[in-house]
């Protein structure tokens, strides 16, 4: 089903009123069918038509989206499910061979999509897409799925975390109904139940939810959320830009970015007012001189005032980004905070604008093992193309004029300057992190995508609260596991957790008494149950405990002093269960926050946590800065698009 | 104890959980979690190797206590000595005093792999086309295969990654001590295509427990892959 990945229209009964005066019921029930479909479950690429021929053998994206379609439609082959991968491989066949034959009627199926069975294809998920939805009528004390799908609605259309999405019609969700049915549905008296007119109102105002059948019998569960919403770039602490002046930057992109800035500010003050200070249009050369000074020197004059100091400083920068230009740097220091525990990261890139394309450079430092050691062998060329693969499919487009459109171009090089991420390349089989890289290793496509991911400015998108995960990408924590284990509660769940806390067992003691309590678990309302039954509990005091040195296979353990609980489970079970000697997170502190946290299934979430039918790797919201930086440029308003 | 050495942790599970320990007589103990062969390992240095680690070992305790911040997500290092101790990142280069002692003992975690006390190892047959976990050593270990997987990996010249299979696999008892001929044939169906110029890469994840001490490990068979 071809529609708009960005729904731009009016969201509000207010809106939809003044629409349906100024334009008629036409335009509404237009309006309402596009907000209808879920945004999520729209395939990442919807050029109906359009999409090439693929078979056997073909890879990437457009193979992605037939998967993903292919699941969408139980009725052709209902025992498979096929995994994301844009690999057109064996099973991908049959369910293509299974589709052409019991859904489009081909006598002998030839397993290839093309300009027929793409859009057959097409047809199908929308008729699946539209199939009823069943709603019940949602009462206090409730708990259900369906009440989840309420939750999520509630909070869409509040615009924040409002609500936990814990599956449970409690006295919040009472409050939030009656609140919505009084200012979005006018109603003097609201009753608080979720009836046929509530649903309606929340389906309009919040489109997508719910879990819908696919092949294998497995169910999707479609986001709630503006399309394209959330913003993963990390906030920077302090100014992107390096200092640039006498003692500091003097050459480079960062200093022509400068001048054009210090241009533009000259070109807005006009000709009188350069003649009368002295001043020309500056060169921009890229190498800081006594010209660009006087001018940096006026500026600050001019703007504020500043301290004329000539140097462009943090105050100088964040007057010049008025201006626009055609180059620039970008060093962002952040901090990001992962199952509870919390991160510094920096990332560092330069970018150049051109008519066709933006162009992001960013740097790596390939070293040897150890500086004595010779390079090993190593298909660097074909790492930094995993890169390529992941993060080149994408665009800016002008949303005023969508036939306007700057490709954006991510542009991984080796370098040996300061700013460049230096990675070890490592000889033989092993295990890649954000510092080595193994030449012979299975899993570095994704490592290297997700560390590059960070390279630009991306946070983690695995291990987020609700309200992180709703920040970074734009939809509600989704409904997910709304049962835990047989006859536990999750009050005593939350009870066994703070015992697991206060105990501190030992990482190697296996599993863990933390593991224990969450076995059954995943990731979703049931879960946060047991977040919020924790909140509940007093605070109680967790003793220290002494380092013990690993003795492998007994990892050891880290000493940590004593504290107090705070009623954070997540950041409690960080501070309270310890870490092998050493400091290395062990896996059972991860398996446990893993389900009483969310994670994307993009490639900042990291697929193999978390399979997501609607995320591919990269997705159009981690590419919103380039867009951000396009439109800063050309003017108006640019939009990330999959190219 | 002339040096004592663990290396534990890492973003990839299972952890890296890795132990060696040389005495003064030049008998050693050593744990392996991520290797060709996992479990205990014992035996004694040649008199040559003891003489050269005693000496690096000495030089590195002149050198004093060395602390360094591991890499993100990478597993850490420690080496004790008598008298000082050494943390780091893996794979981590270090020069000065403690250089040496370092490669050293690094490059013995992975040679002693060959005198195993109760390991278990992997063994293929039939062109790859089996899989099988064998028993090594004269003391048995108790494994537990109840959530054990495998992997196939088979790669290219140029380190191309031409195909990657995983399953899990259920033998029968899971619960087992390895002693003596112990074998345990894997399902192996990968389907993958080996020939010239390609190399197959196997890996097992299972459980192995010594005095009640549990231990996730991976065995591998990772021979190597041409440039």
């Amino acid at each position: 089903m071809a529609a708009p990945t960005t729904a731009l229209a009016p969201r509000s009964q207010a809106d939809i009123l003044f629409l349906q005066s100024a334009a008629g019921n036409a335009a509404v029930n237009t309006l309402l069918e596009v907000q209808r479909q879920p945004p999520a479950a729209r395939p990442r690429s919807t050029t109906t038509g359009s999409q090439p021929l693929v078979k056997r053998g073909s890879r990437g994206p457009v193979v992605e989206e037939l998967q993903t379609k292919l699941n969408l439609v139980p009725s052709a082959a209902p025992d498979l499910f096929l995994p994301v991968d844009g690999k057109f491989d064996a099973p991908t066949e049959t369910a293509v061979n299974a589709f052409q034959k019991n859904v489009m009627g081909m006598a002998i199926p030839d397993g290839k999509v093309g300009k027929n069975t793409w859009p057959a294809i097409d047809k199908a998920v929308s008729a699946a897409e539209s199939a009823p939805h069943p709603h019940p009528v949602l009462n206090l004390n409730d708990s259900s799925p369906a009440v989840g799908e309420a939750q999520e609605k509630l909070n869409a259309t509040a615009g924040t975390a409002l609500l936990s999405v814990d599956a449970v019609f409690g006295a919040p969700m009472l409050a939030a109904v009656k609140d919505f049915q009084h200012t979005k549905m006018a109603i003097p008296a609201p009753s608080g139940v979720v009836d046929v007119p509530t649903w309606t109102a929340l389906d309009n105002a919040a489109p997508g939810g719910g879990t819908r059948t696919a092949r294998g019998g497995k169910g999707i569960e479609e986001h709630v959320g503006p399309a394209g919403g959330g913003d993963p770039l990390a906030t920077a602490i302090g100014s992107i830009h390096p200092v640039v002046g006498p003692g500091n930057v003097l050459k480079g992109i960062a200093v022509r970015e400068a001048q054009q800035k210090l241009n533009g500010f000259l070109a807005a003050k006009g000709a009188a007012f350069m003649k009368a200070n002295g001043v020309a249009r500056l060169s921009e050369d890229g190498a800081f001189g006594p010209k660009t000074q006087a001018v940096l020197v006026l500026f600050q004059s001019q703007s504020g005032p500043l301290p004329p100091t000539g140097l462009a400083d943090a105050a100088t920068w964040t007057k010049l980004d008025a201006f626009s230009s055609t180059v620039g740097t970008e060093s962002r220091k952040w901090q990001e905070t992962v199952g509870g525990h919390t991160y510094g990261l920096t990332s560092v890139y330069s970018w150049a604008l051109t008519a066709k394309a933006i162009t992001i450079t960013v740097g790596f430092n390939f070293v040897p093992p150890t500086p004595a050691a010779p390079m090993p062998a190593a298909p660097l060329a074909s790492w930094l193309s995993f890169i390529k693969t992941t993060w080149n499919q994408f665009k800016a487009v002008d949303k005023a004029d969508p036939k306007k459109s700057v490709d954006i171009v991510f542009n991984p090089i080796q370098s040996t300057d300061p700013s460049a991420r230096t990675v070890k390349v490592m000889p033989g089989s092993g295990r890649s992190d954000a510092g080595q890289f193994f030449v012979v290793d299975p899993d570095i496509a994704g490592t290297v995508s997700h560390e590059f991911g960070h390279m630009i400015g991306l946070k983690d998108e695995y291990q987020q609260t609700a309200a992180d995960i709703r920040a970074s990408t734009g939809y509600e924590a989704p409904v997910g596991q709304t049962t835990g284990p047989a006859g536990v509660s999750p009050a005593q769940l939350a009870q066994q957790l703070q015992n697991a806390i206060v105990a501190r067992a030992a990482p190697s003691v296996t599993p863990s008494p933390a593991v224990q309590a969450v076995a059954g678990m995943g990731q979703g309302a049931f879960a946060q149950r047991v977040i919020s039954a924790y909140k509940t509990l007093p605070s109680v005091p967790v003793p220290a405990v002494p380092g013990v040195a690993a003795a492998p296979p007994s990892l050891g353990v880290q000493a940590s002093a004593a504290f107090a609980t705070t009623g954070d489970l997540v950041k409690d079970l960080d501070k309270g269960l310890t870490n092998f000697d050493l400091g290395s997170i062990p896996s059972d502190k991860y398996k446990v926050i893993e389900v009483l946290s969310y994670d994307s299934g993009s490639v900042m979430g990291d697929p193999s946590r978390q399979v997501d039918q609607h995320e591919h790797g990269a997705e159009p919201r981690h590419l919103r800065e380039f867009s951000q930086i396009v439109a800063h440029a050309r003017g108006g308003a640019w939009l990330p698009q999959q190219r | 104890m002339i040096v004592r050495y663990a290396r534990v942790g890492g973003r990839v599970q299972p952890p890296d959980n890795e132990g060696l320990q040389v005495e003064d007589d030049g008998s050693f103990s050593m744990w392996r979690s991520i290797a060709p062969a996992v479990g205990r390992f014992s035996g004694k240095l040649p008199p040559t190797e003891l003489s050269q680690l005693r000496l690096e070992a000495q030089k590195a305790a002149g050198g004093g206590d060395l602390s360094r911040q591991p890499t993100m997500n990478g597993s850490a290092e420690r080496f004790s000595l008598d008298g000082a101790t050494a943390t780091m990142g893996s794979n981590d280069d270090v020069d000065g005093a403690w250089g040496a002692l370092i490669s050293h003992v690094r490059r013995l975690l992975g040679e002693l792999v060959s005198m195993p006390e109760a390991a278990v190892g992997l063994e293929l047959g039939d062109g790859a086309r089996s899989a099988s976990l064998v028993h090594m050593g004269a003391k048995p270990i108790a494994v537990d295969m109840s959530k054990l997987s495998i992997r196939a990996v088979l790669w290219g010249a140029g380190f191309t990654k031409l195909g990657d299979w995983s399953a899990p696999v259920k033998p029968e008892p899971a619960q087992a001590e390895a002693a003596g001929s112990w074998n345990v044939p894997l399902l192996f169906d990968h389907g993958l295509k080996t020939g010239k110029n390609k190399v197959l890469h196997v890996y097992v994840t299972f459980a192995l427990s010594e005095n009640g001490q549990k231990a996730e490990v991976r065995v591998e068979h990772t021979p190597p892959v041409p440039a």
